[in-house]
Order: C-alpha cells, then sequence, then structure tokens
C-alpha cells in the first residue's frame, strides 16, 4: 500500500508524528505494516488521503478488504477532528455503504468533513472516490473526544508522553 | 432538515431530486408509483446511493431488508417517512 500526493491541495504534516509513542496503523510514517496515510486539506475545506493497496490488503483477489476500507474510512474522518479540531477522538460509530469494491492497485481518494456536533460526540462523513470519479463507499462517523482520564488509563503513556500530548484531550464538543 | 419542519411532499421533492441528479434524468417525469430499477439508467449501485443521500439528509438509518424491500419510488418516500417519524401526513 502507499500513499500518493496527486490531489490537489495542501499535504498536512501531522503534528502527532512528532511523538514517539504514537504508532497509529492508520498515520504513522513509524508503522510498518500500517497505511502510511497522507493528509491534504482540499480547496473546498475538506481533508482527504489518497491511497493505492497493494494485493497484501485483498480480500477476494484483487479487491480490497472490506476491513480496510473501514479502517481508511476511521482514520481519514478521525484525522480530520484532530486537524481542525486539535483533538484526539474515539470512534463509536461508523456506517457505511458500501457501493463498488475498491480494486488493488487503483488510486482512490477518501475525502471527509465534520458535519455536526452535540451531546459530547461529533459528526463526520467520508466518501471514497475512484479513479472514474465514481463513488466507491459513502460513509458516517460519530467520535466522542478523549478525555485525559481515558488517555491515562487505556493509552499506557509515561508521564512525559502524556505531557506532551495532553493538549489533544478534554476538549469540548461545543456545545451549549 | 430537521424532522419538525418535514412534510411528506418535501421528502418526495428530495427523493425525485437525488434520483434525477443521480440517473441523470428529468425528476419531472419520476412519479410516484414507478419502479426504481425500471428508470432509465437504474442500477443497484446508483440507488444504494440515493439511499444513502438519502439517510444523510435526515440523519436516519435504514434497516437494510427494508431497503431492499423497497420497489417503487412511492416506497422509498414512505421508507424515509417512517424513519424520520412524526406524523406527517398533518403537517
Amino acid at each position: 500500500m502507499s500513499a500518493v500526493a496527486h490531489t490537489a491541495g495542501e499535504e498536512i504534516e501531522l503534528p502527532w508524528h512528532a511523538e514517539p509513542s504514537f504508532n497509529c496503523f492508520g498515520c504513522s510514517p513509524r508503522n510498518p505494516v500500517g497505511l502510511k496515510l497522507r493528509m491534504r486539506r482540499l480547496p473546498n475545506g475538506d481533508h482527504a488521503a489518497e491511497t493505492v493497496f497493494s494485493a497484501e490488503y485483498a480480500s477476494y483477489p484483487g479487491i480490497v478488504h472490506g476491513g480496510i476500507v473501514h479502517v481508511l474510512l476511521d482514520e481519514v474522518m478521525g484525522d480530520t477532528l484532530a486537524l481542525v479540531h486539535g483533538m484526539l477522538a474515539f470512534s463509536v460509530t461508523l456506517r457505511s455503504k458500501m457501493l463498488l469494491p475498491l480494486r488493488v492497485g487503483l488510486r482512490y481518494l477518501t475525502t471527509a468533513r465534520i458535519t455536526g456536533r452535540g451531546n459530547g460526540v461529533l459528526h463526520t462523513e467520508a466518501e471514497i472516490t475512484g479513479p472514474d470519479g465514481e463513488v466507491h463507499v459513502m460513509a458516517s462517523g460519530t467520535f466522542q473526544p478523549i478525555r485525559s482520564e481515558q488517555a491515562r488509563n487505556l493509552m499506557e503513556l509515561d508521564e512525559a508522553a502524556f505531557g506532551r500530548v495532553r493538549h489533544y484531550f478534554d476538549h469540548g464538543t461545543g456545545e451549549s | 432538515m430537521s424532522a419538525e419542519s418535514t412534510t411528506r411532499e418535501q421528502i418526495a421533492s428530495v427523493t425525485a431530486e437525488y434520483l434525477a441528479t443521480e440517473l441523470k434524468i428529468s425528476a419531472d417525469g419520476i412519479s410516484g408509483a414507478d419502479v426504481l430499477r425500471d428508470l432509465p439508467g437504474a442500477d443497484s449501485m446508483k440507488l444504494l446511493r440515493v439511499v444513502s443521500k438519502l439517510e444523510r439528509q435526515w440523519d436516519v438509518e435504514f434497516e437494510d431488508e427494508a431497503i431492499f424491500a423497497v420497489k417503487t419510488v412511492d416506497e422509498l418516500v414512505a421508507l424515509v417517512e417512517k424513519s424520520v417519524g412524526g406524523d406527517l401526513a398533518a403537517s
């Protein structure tokens, strides 16, 4: 799998890449089996990642595995929240409509945006578009901002690492 | 669009608009009794894309079996209406 940089828009350096304790399967450039996604901000304000999956990510011959497709959706929607609001969040609900299969070796663009917030969660949506311009997957996600207490309990961060990333936690969702 | 402000006519109008956009046909030519799969240019992927847009429009999620049970435009409108909830007939 490789990320390619042909999409219009500004490529974004993910600020958490500098944190050595983060080894995200979706976005870390240091995870040897990860997707190494690279995010871009598109002129319309959406955030996006381009991908080409190799046969290592297949289900049926030549078809990208559906679980990997959902990693892609989850990651691009979650990264969008992190980039727009400076918060890290857990996905609570992912919904998808798999309209067309993704094929190994072809370039796909996954675009995402934030669509709303309320009652402690944020809402996002995303699409995966193929090289022919056809929408292959439509998805929506609900995310809950991570509290520092959760991070301490779940993330196995030492005090120094926690101090470096604590600004990503305890964000409200902004609703009244 | 909130459920409170939604009428059956609005649901029917948006449904026809999404179908027309997806199938590249005129919304005026779509009637409630039309069988979705018989509409010009219709295929399962395009119809599922319309369903996804309707779910997003009203922030609802249809049961998969209910989606695949829908045959006509009117039945699709009724599915949305049921999911949006409320007594739309009175609005």
